[in-house]
């Protein structure tokens, strides 16, 4: 092979855009010039276009592992397709946190990339909660990460700082909350489309454990806004915001406006709840998690594959943690089976233009009276009927816009 | 069927001759030849008895493939507007494309050398394809291979995980 010196850069330069993040985050370290190159803004513009269409990545973030009593571990789980087969090594030199004082973190978003220890050193009053929020600033091309900090009795006091990774500083912005948050969850990897992320929110006093509204976060102007989530709509906190065909999905499991009764929570057997998690990138199959692990679900052939995250997988962190053999493990994957067949997931989707627009329960309002959906705007689907329900949503929103 | 196709009323074909590093002739038909779009941009320029094209950086042995990647493309995008004008389905697409994929599936040196004969001669399909196959066989390597692979010294002093 000819060397690198009579490969033109501009090819180099495409060769190296075709590649897949974790190897651009290896081959960092082949040369200098690489490594500025890779790190370029430019670059990093360019790649996230070019990698918009090519195969997904599943980040599994495994936070369960108790290092001592201050700090814990995180696996993380990295699948470069949508096989689930194997994980790919994440090598992070640390994942760890500390309650109180200073915490760092290694951040990391697969689809685009970057992977830094951040310091992370706040203080923070006793019972502060910290939400994260990691995006891509499209006017200036650099990462950023936007970091909530909620303390105080009744949540009152709020500091908002926001992390660039070009000037590697954290400042704080002048900002506030557009609403009064008790609680904001925060996932790693939520969605983030055209620089603007978005966290469910409940309210604080809220004895019920429902989310209220959704806040999103725009990197480039760094502005806060708020969608309140319909009225009949009921989304547990352990909803989940995904991306689905490009319009802002949450999923969760459901609760019906008739009978003020969970549809799942006594039909999945010994292994009750389970959590929708979100959708594989080829938008074909959910991802489900329970105690027992984590599991693609595919609504057309009812296939469940179990996903093997690295660490055991707790999901939703009930108080009896569960050991299980290969026997079990086998048993489990049948009766989460069963239950996918009785489980329900309560769907929404919206554009994400709407997010601005305040239009949201119009939109609703359109897929209420198309699907004939008279009670409830989420809409109860078993399993196996989501992938049609999709279909159908899909549709009625590119009739509505 | 409505339109009736008559193969017999089709002017002759025009040529081209194409001249390899290494003194080689060939001679191909025009519309093949302008896959380049080094060659497509000067061609109206020169003069029909003039239309030779002396390739100073493509051996003989890669422009015979470049010729062969060429002439399917053309033929297949032939054959598949006349299978969208006559409405029949078509798998055209997808046979040109593992074909493509059986094309590129070479050693390394030749590989190396279409991509660089075919960013020499612009031909983007060309280069679209022989970069996505060089991206696909170093993506799992070292850094240390990827020295190797590509005589690049190490300057790296900076530890990559190291924060600041």
């Amino acid at each position: 092979m000819a060397t690198c010196f009579d490969m033109p850069e501009d090819v180099m330069f495409r060769i190296l855009l075709c590649l897949p993040v974790m190897s651009l985050m290896r081959f960092k370290s082949v040369c200098m010039s690489w490594r500025n190159l890779i790190e370029s803004s430019g670059f990093i513009a360019q790649h996230i276009h070019y990698r918009e269409n090519c195969e997904g990545n599943l980040i599994v973030f495994n936070p369960c592992v108790m290092v001592d009593d201050y700090h814990f571990g995180v696996y993380v789980s990295l699948f470069l397709d949508d096989n689930f087969k194997e994980p790919a090594k994440l090598d992070l030199p640390y994942y760890c946190a500390h309650a109180h004082g200073s915490k760092y973190i290694d951040y990391y978003d697969g689809d685009n990339f970057y992977i830094r220890s951040l310091s992370l050193v706040a203080s923070y009053p006793p019972n502060g909660r910290i939400s994260l929020g990691f995006g891509f600033d499209v006017k200036t091309n650099d990462y950023k990460v936007v970091r909530i900090i909620l303390g105080g009795g009744d949540f009152e006091f709020c500091l908002v700082q926001v992390y660039s990774l070009s000037t590697n500083t954290w400042r704080i912005v002048d900002t506030v909350l557009p609403l009064s948050c008790g609680l904001i969850v925060s996932q790693p990897k939520a969605p983030l489309q055209n620089g603007t992320y978005c966290w469910l929110v409940r309210f604080p006093y809220e004895s019920q454990n429902f989310c209220d509204s959704i806040l999103s976060f725009d990197f480039s102007d760094e502005v806060f806004r708020d969608v309140p989530l319909p009225d009949v709509c009921s989304i547990k906190s352990d909803g989940r915001l995904a991306i689905l065909r490009e319009n802002l999905a949450c999923i969760s499991r459901i609760f019906t406006a008739d009978s003020e009764t969970y549809l799942t929570d006594d039909t999945v057997g010994p292994f009750s709840w389970c959590w929708p998690m979100g959708f594989s990138k080829n938008e074909e199959s959910i991802l489900l998690g329970n105690s027992q692990g984590l599991f693609s679900c595919d609504p057309h052939t009812e296939e469940l594959i179990n996903i093997p995250v690295e660490g055991s997988f707790k999901q939703g962190s009930k108080d009896q943690e569960q050991h299980c053999s290969s026997r079990d493990q086998e048993q489990a994957g049948k009766t989460i089976m069963e239950s996918c067949r009785t489980l329900c997931v309560g769907l929404i989707m919206f554009p994400f233009g709407t997010l601005y627009e305040q239009e949201i329960d119009r939109v609703f309002g359109t897929f209420v009276k198309k699907l004939s959906f008279s009670k409830c705007s989420t809409l109860p689907v078993p399993l196996r009927s989501l992938a049609d329900t999709i279909e159908t949503v899909f549709q009625s929103i590119k009739q509505f816009a | 069927m409505k339109d009736s196709f008559n193969p017999s009323i089709e002017p002759p074909k025009k040529t081209v001759t194409l001249v390899s590093s290494d003194g080689y002739d060939f001679e191909v038909e025009e519309e093949v030849a302008l896959e380049s779009q080094v060659i497509k941009d000067g061609f109206e320029d020169k003069a029909v008895d003039d239309r030779e094209y002396l390739l100073f950086n493509v051996h003989s042995d890669t422009l015979e493939l470049i010729i062969k990647y060429c002439e399917k493309h053309v033929s297949s995008r032939k054959s598949i507007s006349a299978a969208a004008a006559s409405s029949s389905s078509s798998n055209g697409e997808e046979a040109l494309k593992e074909w493509d994929e059986h094309f590129i599936s070479v050693d390394t040196n030749t590989l190396y050398d279409i991509l660089m004969a075919a960013d020499y001669l612009n031909i983007k399909s060309l280069l679209d394809l022989a970069i996505q196959k060089v991206a696909d066989t170093i993506h799992g390597r070292s850094p240390e291979q990827i020295r190797k692979k590509f005589n690049i010294e190490n300057d790296s002093i900076i530890d990559p995980w190291a924060s600041e």
